[in-house]
């Protein structure tokens, strides 16, 4: 009888169920979204430097250099010789030391002139066609050939700079050779070519007649070369060398203020649907003192009024958690699809974070529950048996 | 089955002039006590009392149900008197809106959990003889307020309760919807229940000697105002 009367107390309003119910999923499904989005940005930018142990790029600001490296995002502070690279592959704490050669782009993609280490540096593998052999061939990642629409075969300018606005170099035109597969990494958004393209591409343009790259990365044989290399070249003239991993953390540190704000957002929005959904269960005691009151009279403990209204108030909660889950899931196709194409959403940690969600949001809704058990046990029966 | 000794309630505690008083007064199987009294004067109060709505307070006199003192009860278990002890017809109609008619009559045994095939038996038998079988299975709202108090007194019967407590039966009722409910409450006096009905009509007394033929005492006790 207590489930035939919750389902029946919650469909004869359908429109007010369905209100208190959207209500309650979108105050969830904003805070887990917020608290997920937040974890998800701090593990793409982690995953983005994963294997860069230092980059080593011209002196200037640390964090420009690893900005500019790593995530693309900054331009390099300058360029270093590539005899510097070469003489960093010869030392012993050294695993790999990748030149990449950056300063053109194409539709906001980098153009990267580097070594054939670099596609496995990243895990890519091709696609379709072949890796860039000769100077102008180009490799293009899985995101540069979905929004250039670039096939294999085809040729394109780069133009100057991260921008889509910046001077074309018309006379080198690059040639697509293969298309790699998607990684999740910066790769994805990066044209890979080899840094002698690069070269013939700014001949003359740099004060050097030295060859030269912008950055090299790094990555060591063990953690004492992550700690003792940088001061080594540091020593070196003209070299900076940054810790992608110290220099991302304390870029997220100067922005703690921000994740705090966020999470107590999405706290208010947590509370919000709770309170929604006590108006909702208040607002439905009230209409239905008459009928717990009879429900007593007929033999009903106040057990069974307040398993009435805490079962209606888990069924309530239970389908705004399902409507919520299905809304993080759309929100996240949505920032994947057409956000940040690059991003790779695990599905196991969202689910886990939904998870955690709906279980603070399932304390915070008994929570909200208790009022209205306090009001729903002190029922005068009497007075409405006797009303008019 | 009830035994009554100077009972009376106090609704707000230490005031002297908010006191209602019973008095005494037993009621036998096969036997009914229409009460009478003006408005105040205490008539659903007493079947608060007796139907362990309301406790019994400390020297406010005593009753006695079904060979239980009703003082001595806690809340739960004069939760539990109802509704195999006594059987409610409550002053308003008081069906559940989101329950079909059938499953009204049937909740103080669903509430129970004995809402066997005998009791729900019983259930469509009742709504037959009080002829509203035909809405069992809808909504209260599409039925008439006789055929709702028809269904209410149902639903107070269908678990055989020992005590029978109808607060206004007939309130609000056309005369031929008030002589069938009087009807089926002599019928379940005479089959050896015991009823109390608290009322304003007038017209219940002659009513239930005329349905009723003598084979179901109702006897009288005016509340003093």
């Amino acid at each position: 009888m207590t489930f035939l009367l919750i389902r029946r107390f919650l469909v004869e309003r359908p429109w007010q169920f369905a209100l208190a119910v959207m209500l309650c999923a979108l105050g969830m499904a904003s805070a887990i979204s917020i608290v997920w989005l937040q974890s998800v940005l701090e593990q793409h930018a982690r995953r983005q430097a994963e294997g860069i142990d230092i980059v080593v790029g011209a002196k200037g600001s640390a964090l420009q250099n690893v900005l500019a490296a790593v995530y693309y995002l900054d331009v390099p502070n300058g360029n270093i010789p590539l005899k510097e690279v070469d003489a960093l592959r010869a030392n012993p704490q050294i695993a790999k030391a990748i030149p990449i050669g950056i300063g053109d782009s194409i539709g906001g993609a980098r153009i990267v002139g580097t070594s054939d280490e670099f596609i496995p540096f990243y895990d890519a593998t091709l696609a379709s066609g072949t890796l860039a052999v000769a100077p102008m061939d180009a490799v293009l990642g899985a995101g540069v050939a979905r929004h250039t629409q670039l096939k294999l075969g085809d040729k394109f300018v780069g133009s100057h700079g991260l921008g889509e606005s910046g001077d074309e170099h018309e006379a080198f035109a690059y040639r697509v050779v293969g298309i790699l597969k998607p990684t999740g990494r910066v790769i994805d958004e990066t044209v890979v070519t080899p840094l002698e393209s690069v070269w013939r591409v700014h001949e003359g343009h740099s004060a050097s007649t030295e060859p030269e790259a912008t950055f090299a990365l790094i990555q060591a044989k063990g953690p004492v070369g992550v700690a003792t290399l940088p001061r080594l070249i540091n020593a070196r003239p003209g070299l900076q060398a940054a810790v992608p991993a110290l220099e991302s953390a304390r870029l997220l540190t100067s922005f703690n203020w921000v994740a705090l704000v966020v999470k107590v957002f999405a706290g208010i929005l947590v509370l919000a649907a709770m309170a929604s959904l006590l108006g909702a269960l208040l607002q439905a005691l009230a209409r239905r003192e008459p009928d717990l009151a009879l429900l007593r009279a007929m033999g009903a403990t106040r057990g069974t009024l307040a398993g009435l209204m805490l079962g209606e108030s888990l069924v309530l909660i239970a389908v705004a958690a399902v409507v919520a889950g299905a809304m993080v899931a759309l929100a996240a196709w949505s920032f994947q699809r057409f956000a940040l194409p690059g991003i790779v959403i695990d599905a196991g940690d969202g689910f886990l974070y939904g998870l955690a969600g709906l279980a603070i949001a399932a304390l915070l809704a008994a929570l909200a529950t208790i009022p209205v058990l306090r009001r729903c046990l002190s029922i005068d029966v009497a007075a409405q048996l006797s009303s008019r | 089955m009830l035994t009554v000794s100077d009972l009376s309630h106090r609704y707000v505690a230490n005031a002297p002039n908010a006191e209602i008083r019973f008095g005494s007064f037993s009621l036998d199987e096969r036997h009914a006590l229409l009460l009478r009294g003006g408005s105040g004067a205490g008539k659903s109060t007493l079947l608060h009392l007796l139907g362990g709505v309301l406790p019994i307070q400390p020297q406010s006199g005593t009753a006695v149900l079904a060979g239980q003192s009703l003082q001595s009860l806690t809340r739960p278990e004069r939760d539990r008197l109802r509704p195999y002890t006594v059987g409610w017809m409550p002053q308003r109609q008081f069906l559940i809106a989101s329950l079909t008619v059938l499953e009204n009559v049937l909740l103080p045994a669903s509430l129970a959990g004995r809402a066997d095939a005998a009791t729900r038996q019983r259930a469509s038998e009742l709504l037959q003889s009080f002829a509203i079988a035909d809405f069992a299975h809808v909504r209260p709202h599409t039925l008439s307020v006789g055929q709702a108090a028809r269904a209410s007194l149902a639903r107070a019967l269908v678990t055989q309760p020992g005590l029978l407590l109808a607060d206004e039966p007939t309130a609000a009722l056309d005369a031929g919807s008030s002589r069938l409910v009087i009807e089926q409450m002599a019928r379940y006096v005479e089959r050896g229940g015991a009823a109390i009905i608290a009322s304003h009509d007038p017209a219940i007394h002659a009513l239930w000697d005329a349905v009723s033929g003598g084979k179901a005492a109702l006897a009288e006790l005016e509340l003093p105002r």
